[in-house]
């Protein structure tokens, strides 16, 4: 506290160094700004990191740790967005019989699917899959319930609605029991699945509905040589069983030696590693964009102390002449640009709140605000203050009380 | 209070030595209102600062309230600023962000003493010097003597010891000019002890002692 024993009555210091920055308040303004920008850049970083992560967590916990995607179509082909389908019912039974493997659901999509109740129409997605496709999920009933191991193997005409097929065609009825027309298909509504939403990227998770994948395959697409995509569980290391599956599907395939995979395997420990590298980008980029922006403010504010201390010399040697020390000089120009800097942290965490939903929307990156933010924000503007204000500080400490007066 | 011994003062010139005091010897005592009387350059300012604790002599020795200045730090220096001297200029000095009041409470800011209230303090001394109705008037809306009062009363505040005003009259009109001398008359009455230094013949009078500086050196020093 050695260092406040130089400002006995804080109240009266803290008074005029408002009054000082009203009456600089254009220069205050600048300084201001430019903290304000770079400390929202900072935040949005941390938020998308803090939102990014979470998000992978939320995927790894649903997923399982366990579990692994078999798609059809290689990696350039998904990349590319082309839609084939590679893999069959065979490969299923194959992958059953690998060592390990305790769970496997399978889907097949029919996209573009137009879809009746009464005079309501939408167009959605049908996927096609077992019984366990909602555990599988880990999606939970918002009424009714999945159809069963009876209804997969008699091609009943049965279906659960995704919450925002529900909303279009039945906009709050209770549909259980109901009977919509799937394509030409009339099928019955056991049940709708809780909205998921936050999807990042890509078509709305919630707008589909899920049939039995024998209904879909024999009476719906007419299509039952092909699958797009089987999901398994294993007990085995799941390093290993990638391994062992690819090594299966490209027998099946007749796949060899150097011909590229014709379709995409992707373990929960892969998903965990994209977020991971979106994130590593977005800190790079962003990371870059704030330190700038601090950086830059940083010397506006030290230069226009610099033109504040000329201005103000007859100041320093009233405030001398009154038994300010040259600590004492010091200490109240550094928490002038401190007091700068902080309301920029502020003002930077408040555009934050204001633009993050915006920002969430424009770019769909998750976000997440939390205290880690906060203390960031203001830690990078607190130092930013202490930084530049150092050497006009010291500079206006320096100045001998006589000759700022003098005449 | 003060007693100066043999105070030299120079100022240098790349290697050219330029004196501008000559070897001072006074002693001022409590109670005591002194002109200090010298034409531009004579060194009256110099020494006003040396005695003010803002200048330091090249020669010498200074005892102010019983105490050596020499080789003193920053800091024990601005103490001892702020605990017994109060400092009026011929330019006011008065800060344009700030009000009347907040002008006077400038010294608090670093005063080491216990002070109690001085808010009411500050408006207690504006309106003992007619600017009751001026508290909350910023510098440019005060007239030159209004300005001067202000800076007299931040002078007080810290309860000094010692007023030290450098032409305090030197920015105001001839009858403006009478009345701040007056105020300080009064001030030194109550036991303010009191330096006023001036170029102006015509403020002898209101003074208890006449000191003249010329060249450097003192030429007369006198009871008025």
């Amino acid at each position: 506290m050695g260092l406040f024993l130089k400002i006995a009555r804080f109240r009266e210091f803290f008074e005029e160094t408002l009054k000082i920055l009203y009456y600089y308040r254009g220069r205050v303004i600048f300084s201001f700004s430019g903290v304000a920008l770079g400390i929202l850049s900072i935040c949005i970083i941390i938020t998308t990191i803090e939102g990014a992560n979470k998000k992978a967590r939320d995927i790894f916990e649903a997923l399982g740790p366990d579990s692994i995607i078999v798609f059809s179509g290689g990696e350039r082909q998904r990349a590319a967005r082309i839609r084939t389908a590679t893999l069959t019912p065979r490969d299923a039974e194959s992958l059953q019989r690998i060592d390990g493997i305790y769970d496997l659901m399978k889907a097949y999509n029919v996209r573009n699917v137009t879809m009746r109740y009464r005079d309501r129409k939408w167009q959605s997605v049908v996927v096609g899959s077992t019984p366990n496709y909602f555990d599988s999920m880990a999606w939970k009933f918002e009424n009714g319930t999945p159809f069963g191991e009876d209804d997969y193997n008699n091609r009943e005409a049965v279906c659960v609605l995704g919450s925002k097929v529900y909303d279009e065609l039945f906009k709050g009825e209770n549909p259980i029991g109901k009977t919509i027309q799937v394509g030409r298909l009339p099928a019955k509504v056991l049940g709708t699945l809780q909205e998921k939403g936050g999807s990042t990227g890509g078509p709305n998770i919630d707008d589909r509905i899920i049939m039995p994948l024998t209904t879909v395959t024999e009476r719906l697409a007419n299509e039952r040589r092909f699958l797009h995509m089987i999901r398994v569980k294993t007990h085995r290391n799941p390093d290993q069983t990638v391994e062992d599956i690819r090594a299966v599907l490209r027998k099946n395939h007749g796949l060899e030696g150097s011909a590229e995979d014709d379709f995409t395997i992707r373990s929960s420990k892969d998903i965990m590693n994209f977020v991971t590298v979106i994130s590593g980008s977005l800190f790079l980029f962003l990371g870059t964009a704030s330190v700038v922006a601090l950086v830059v403010s940083g010397f506006v504010l030290a230069n226009l102390f610099y033109l504040t201390i000329k201005e103000r010399r007859k100041d320093l040697g009233i405030r001398r002449a009154y038994g300010a020390s040259r600590r004492g000089i010091l200490l109240s120009f550094l928490f002038e640009s401190v007091i700068i800097t902080f309301m920029g942290g502020v003002g930077g965490i408040i555009l934050s709140l204001l633009l993050g939903g915006t920002f969430e929307r424009l770019f769909d990156i998750p976000m997440l605000f939390s205290y880690k933010v906060v203390v960031f924000a203001l830690t990078f503007s607190f130092l930013t203050g202490l930084f530049s204000g150092l050497k006009p500080a010291m500079q206006a400490s320096k100045i001998e009380p006589i000759e700022a007066i003098r005449g | 209070m003060i007693t100066l011994k043999n105070i030299k003062k120079s100022y240098f010139i790349g290697e050219r030595e330029l004196p501008i005091l000559k070897g001072i010897d006074l002693e001022i005592g409590n109670g005591e209102f002194v002109i200090l009387m010298g034409v531009s350059g004579s060194g009256k300012t110099t020494l006003m600062n040396i005695i003010g604790l803002l200048d330091k002599q090249t020669e010498g020795e200074y005892i102010f309230m019983g105490r050596t200045i020499d080789g003193l730090e920053d800091e024990v220096l601005a103490n001892l600023r702020n605990m017994h001297i109060g400092f009026v200029f011929q330019q006011f000095f008065l800060l344009p962000y700030l009000n009347a009041l907040e002008n006077v409470l400038i010294p608090i800011v670093y005063s080491q003493k216990e002070i109690k209230h001085p808010r009411d303090k500050a408006r207690q001394l504006l309106a003992r010097f007619g600017l009751a109705d001026r508290v909350h008037n910023k510098p440019s809306q005060l007239s030159g003597g209004e300005q001067q009062r202000v800076a007299i009363a931040r002078a007080l505040i810290n309860e000094p010891d010692l007023i030290l005003a450098d032409e305090p009259t030197g920015a105001l009109d001839t009858k403006t000019g009478g009345e701040i001398m007056e105020l300080f008359r009064m001030l030194n009455d109550e036991g303010k002890t009191i330096i006023v230094v001036t170029h102006d013949p015509k403020l002898a009078s209101y003074g208890k002692r006449l000191i003249r500086i010329e060249d450097g050196t003192i030429s007369q020093d006198s009871k008025v």
